[in-house]
């Protein structure tokens, strides 16, 4: 009877099996493009995609695009500029950051200071940028070398946002012609200033004419010249979207977009429509 | 009646306008006679009934589209338009009971924006759009916030002057997808400094 016992298979002890390598999860060797389809459901649910991102190799190439595509500096503390850009850069992270929001305190401009050598290096690495904001660009500092910093943005930047953005319509325009591929644009400005636009560089031409098909947003904006100058050198604006508050010259706007203009943003806070703004 | 001294004509030199009646002023300025392809207007909910708002803009400003496209109105609602509060900004969470003054606020502000848009509509047709834009996280209870009031007011026979039914809507939001769509300087709203948050 023991005997018996003893030649039952659960009784008996199994001889050690050869260390291996472990058997990769089934959910590992699912095709990359089911990963994908997967973790597309959840790309605004950063928890969710935190704990995708560890579950394996492919599940985290998967998700790092949707972790990492923004990117954005602070107005002061630890995320100050150019901390973030740095050490995004140092993770070999910039392939795959889509946008860059650049945010100063209202003291501070950003000029060819700010992109010292090594900065300007880790600022070269965004090479896939589709959407730049800047606050207070002081865009008369860079010129006339500005494409050296910028240009490399120029293939695939789609969406341009200026805070309080500072120098000559030209200037600007010229900046803002530097990216070929340029579909939306916000100019913001705190404060509707009216203020003698400097006649700096007035026979600058922007390098390329963006399609500017896209959304375009103004907030405070006095610069009629800006867009005068936008009308004459860019051929027109083909707008489709305006998202107008506080801006000066809407007629001017709307005259310029009547065959493209699809949708209107409007405010009835809007001090132009109050009749008492002069 | 715009009145137009312009002080190109008295002063040469500058070319800002004077107006002197609302109506004129917003008929002036945001004249959309000529837009050939426009299908939608957008406003906030906020704006509205903001403070300082022009009573008739958007009658005014509908009374002057031409187009004889179908034109969409879209109201764009935020957290505190439907009573939702957030904490922190950087890493968003919901107030779980907003304040009570906003909400007795929201009461009328609701009311008088209904009516609005009653008066809008005699002015020209649109096909209504109740828009939430708020945090994803806010965005369950800011749909059934908004859902009631139009069912209650469905009920109320209040939409009955529309050709069809209030469409609500919500914009798919992150705090990461704000920060360059949002207006900068004037909202009050903060923009949000979100970083990779592996950092």
């Amino acid at each position: 009877m023991i005997e018996s016992f003893l030649n039952q298979p659960w009784s008996q002890k199994k001889t050690p099996e050869p260390p291996s390598a472990p058997r990769p999860s089934p959910i590992a060797r699912l095709p990359q493009e089911l990963v994908d389809t997967v973790i597309s459901y959840f790309i605004y649910d950063t928890p969710t995609l935190l704990v995708c991102s560890v579950i394996c190799h492919s599940w985290y190439i998967a998700t790092v695009p949707h972790l990492h595509h923004s990117l954005t500096t602070d107005e002061k503390g630890k995320y100050r500029w150019p901390g973030p850009l740095r050490e995004s850069y140092n993770l070999g992270l910039h392939p795959i950051i889509k946008r860059f929001r650049i945010r100063l305190r209202f003291s501070d401009a950003f000029t060819p200071k700010q992109l010292d050598r090594k900065t300007l290096r880790y600022f070269s690495a965004l090479t896939n940028l589709q959407e730049l904001g800047i606050d207070y660009l002081q865009v008369f500092s860079f010129m006339p070398t500005i494409h050296q910093c910028f240009g490399h943005f120029a293939p695939t930047l789609q969406f341009l946002a200026l805070k309080e953005p500072r120098g000559s319509c030209r200037q600007i325009l010229y900046f803002i012609g530097l990216f070929p591929n340029l579909q939306d644009l916000k100019l913001c400005y705190p404060l509707p200033i009216e203020e003698q636009d400097s006649s700096a560089d007035t026979d600058l031409v922007p390098l390329s004419i963006p399609p500017l098909q896209g959304r375009l947003t103004l907030t405070c904006f006095t610069r009629e010249k800006l867009v005068k100058d936008m009308i004459s050198l860019f051929g027109g604006l083909h707008f489709c979207y305006m998202d107008l508050f506080r801006v000066k010259c809407v007629r001017l706007l709307l005259g310029a977009c009547t065959e493209t203009l699809e949708v209107l943003r409007l405010y009835p806070t809007d001090p132009y429509g109050k009749g008492f703004f002069k | 009646m715009v009145r137009v001294s312009s002080n190109d004509e008295e002063n040469g030199a500058n070319s800002s306008q004077q107006f002197t009646v609302d109506d004129q002023a917003v008929h002036w300025h945001f004249d959309l006679s000529q837009c050939k392809s426009l299908q939608t207007l957008e406003t906030t909910a906020e704006s509205m009934v903001a403070m300082g708002a022009a009573p008739n803009f958007l009658s005014t400003v509908l009374s002057t589209i031409t187009s004889p496209l179908p034109l969409d109105l879209i109201i764009v609602y935020w957290e505190t338009d439907v009573d939702r509060m957030i904490r922190n900004w950087s890493k968003p969470v919901v107030v779980k009971d907003s304040c009570a003054e906003i909400k007795a606020a929201n009461v009328l502000h609701h009311q008088h924006r209904f009516r609005m848009f009653h008066e809008m509509y005699r002015v020209r047709g649109f096909q209504l759009v109740l828009c939430i834009d708020v945090v994803d996280c806010a965005v369950e209870q800011s749909l059934q916030v908004l859902e009631g009031l139009v069912e209650v007011e469905k009920a109320k026979g209040g939409f009955d002057y529309l050709f069809c039914e209030p469409l609500i809507i919500s914009e798919i939001r992150s705090p990461r997808t704000r920060f360059l769509d949002t207006p900068v300087g004037w909202t009050g709203r903060p923009e949000l400094p979100i970083i990779a948050s592996a950092l």
